[in-house]
């Protein structure tokens, strides 16, 4: 009786919606085609989609992105969980400062990082032209514009990472730490050998969740990069975007956003079974 | 070097790459809010740092392209999103933390996975769905999508919530004669209110920096900020001044609630897989 409500939620613009994309893709359909039915063309769209280099590439992107967002904002992100896990004066603040980033529009965190990155308006590369005399030029080549691209995900998800290895650290459990102290192990000896063992499950849980966050990622290529340059920061959620409403196939988009999801969910479940498990045992 | 020496070289070597990252960290944002006060013909120039403060750009937002509509469609939307998510969730959740059925377990999972889809996969069929039921461009299919959207992390979150309250609270109340729904109503509720407050803060945030339904579903009737702000910066060209006004207003939800909210955080984005106390 307490289920019903959001159930008939989530089945009807959650579970309803899904069964929609996935008759759509076994159709031809164009978003113009206003007066014309359906067409049933089987595995068409699939094997089309399989088929096509560009729907690759948007998912290596996707990967590449997401590996490099989740690897920065995890290093930033357990830095300041360590720093910020000590007590001293201020420390509240600090924190609240450092998560606003996470609390921020991400259509507003890309403009803001666009503007910030631009080769002419820019502050970035006007203070590293005058402390180094180079010029730096952010969104220009391929690779450039993926690291940029990076850059502005882990500054705004750092936070994440943050907070999560925090709430870790600071539920671990006194006496491993005193014994160690008694024994005159020095910090470096300390965190090796008893913070990041103790750590690992929620080292295991923050990375996940972050990567699977990160595969999702769209609003900042579409304010920053727009995909470019050519198609290289092209990332699934905006391919799959664009095909659908820019160029209107929907059936080919509702095929590609089918495979993109079973990819994750496989993902997740493959993770949660084998990394997740192993962490905890470790 | 003796050993003491190379402690203090090293910790304060230490600080000060904490303290450059933490700079680092928070320009991107004094950067915007200083600029949205520029004067136009500064405004370009990222050298200038001494100028005479003026509210043009405001002015600009507050005027030339009123801000005002999308402003209140936002804050309308996102107060609707959160009361709609909590209504919906926490009794869900509460069966889920409190009874024993089959397939219990799976069902949350299969709830979470909502949360893991990419909101792409949604977007197309409502879109779709909205357009035939001639509801796109309204309150309505805004906020259904975005109450779908924050329906998994809200059941998610409020079920850890309701597991903190000690079981023997409501049996008693059971025992004087309540019924499964007024232990719900007059016991629990009260009981994991600072929960609601935070699980509900967190929803309407979500709504309020949501780009993607936001851009597909609505054009006029509802404007929503974020789709707004985004239009400040196409292939059209650029209105920077006046855009990092625009900022600045889309950022200061989050500057309020940060101070409120950092514990309860942690819950809500770990789904309390990890908890903030």
């Amino acid at each position: 009786m307490f289920l019903l409500p959001s159930l008939a939620l989530l089945v009807g613009i959650g579970l309803a919606p899904f069964f929609y994309v996935l008759l759509l893709s076994f159709h031809r359909y164009r978003l113009t085609w206003t007066d014309r039915p359906w067409e049933f063309v089987g595995l068409d769209n699939y094997r089309y989609v399989m088929n096509w280099e560009r729907f690759w590439d948007a998912a290596w992107n996707t990967i590449v992105f997401a590996v490099g967002t989740t690897l920065l904002s995890f290093a930033v992100g357990f830095a300041l969980a360590l720093f910020l896990s000590q007590r001293f004066k201020g420390r509240g603040i600090l924190r609240a400062l450092v998560i606003i980033p996470l609390l921020i529009p991400p259509v507003s965190v890309g403009l803001m990082w666009r503007f910030i990155l631009h080769p002419l308006l820019g502050l970035v590369p006007w203070i590293i032209k005058n402390v180094t005399g180079a010029t730096v030029s952010f969104f220009e080549t391929p690779a450039m514009a993926m690291f940029s691209l990076i850059l502005i995900d882990a500054w705004e998800w750092f936070p994440f990472m943050f907070l999560v290895l925090l709430a870790g650290l600071e539920s671990l459990p006194r006496e491993p730490y005193e014994a160690a102290y008694v024994d005159g192990a020095s910090r470096y000896q300390i965190f090796r050998h008893i913070t990041l063992p103790l750590m690992r499950p929620v080292i295991a849980v923050a990375i996940l969740l972050k990567f699977l966050i990160s595969l999702k990622v769209y609003d900042i290529i579409y304010t920053v990069t727009t995909g470019g340059p050519g198609t290289a920061t092209e990332t699934l959620s905006y391919l799959i975007y664009r095909q659908t409403f820019a160029y209107f196939w929907v059936d080919r988009g509702s095929a590609m956003a089918l495979v993109y999801e079973y990819l994750i969910i496989l993902f997740a479940v493959l993770f949660v079974k084998y990394a997740l498990v192993k962490a905890r045992m470790g | 070097m003796s050993i003491d020496a190379k402690r203090v070289l090293i910790s304060s070597l230490v600080y000060l790459v904490i303290a450059l990252l933490l700079i680092a960290i928070m320009l991107p944002i004094v950067w915007i809010v200083v600029t949205s006060f520029k004067p136009e013909s500064v405004a370009k120039i990222p050298s200038v740092w001494v100028f005479e403060p003026t509210l043009d750009n405001y002015r600009y937002i507050a005027s030339i392209k009123p801000i005002w509509k999308p402003l209140a469609d936002t804050l309308i939307v996102a107060s609707s999103v959160a009361v709609l998510s909590l209504a919906f969730g926490t009794p869900a959740a509460y069966a889920l933390a409190r009874y024993e059925f089959r397939g219990r377990d799976d069902l949350a999972f299969w709830i979470l996975t909502f949360w893991m889809s990419p909101p792409v996969v949604f977007v197309i069929p409502l879109f779709l769905m909205f357009d035939r039921m001639g509801l796109l461009d309204t309150y309505v299919a805004i906020v259904l999508a975005h109450t779908l959207g924050n329906l998994p992390f809200v059941i998610w979150l409020m079920r850890e919530y309701i597991r903190d309250v000690p079981r023997e609270v409501e049996e008693a109340a059971l025992i004087d004669g309540y019924s499964d729904a007024q232990v719900f109503a007059r016991i629990t509720l009260p009981l994991i209110k600072p929960g609601l407050v935070a699980v509900g803060i967190l929803a309407f945030i979500f709504s309020w920096i949501e780009f993607l339904f936001a851009l597909v579903l609505t054009t006029f009737n509802v404007r929503l900020l974020t789709v707004e702000v985004s239009s400040y910066w196409t292939i059209a060209g650029v209105i920077l001044g006046p855009m990092t006004a625009a900022i600045t207003i889309s950022i200061i939800p989050a500057t309020i609630f940060a101070f409120i909210l950092q514990k309860h955080i942690v819950r809500g984005l770990t789904l309390g897989a990890v908890k903030g106390e």
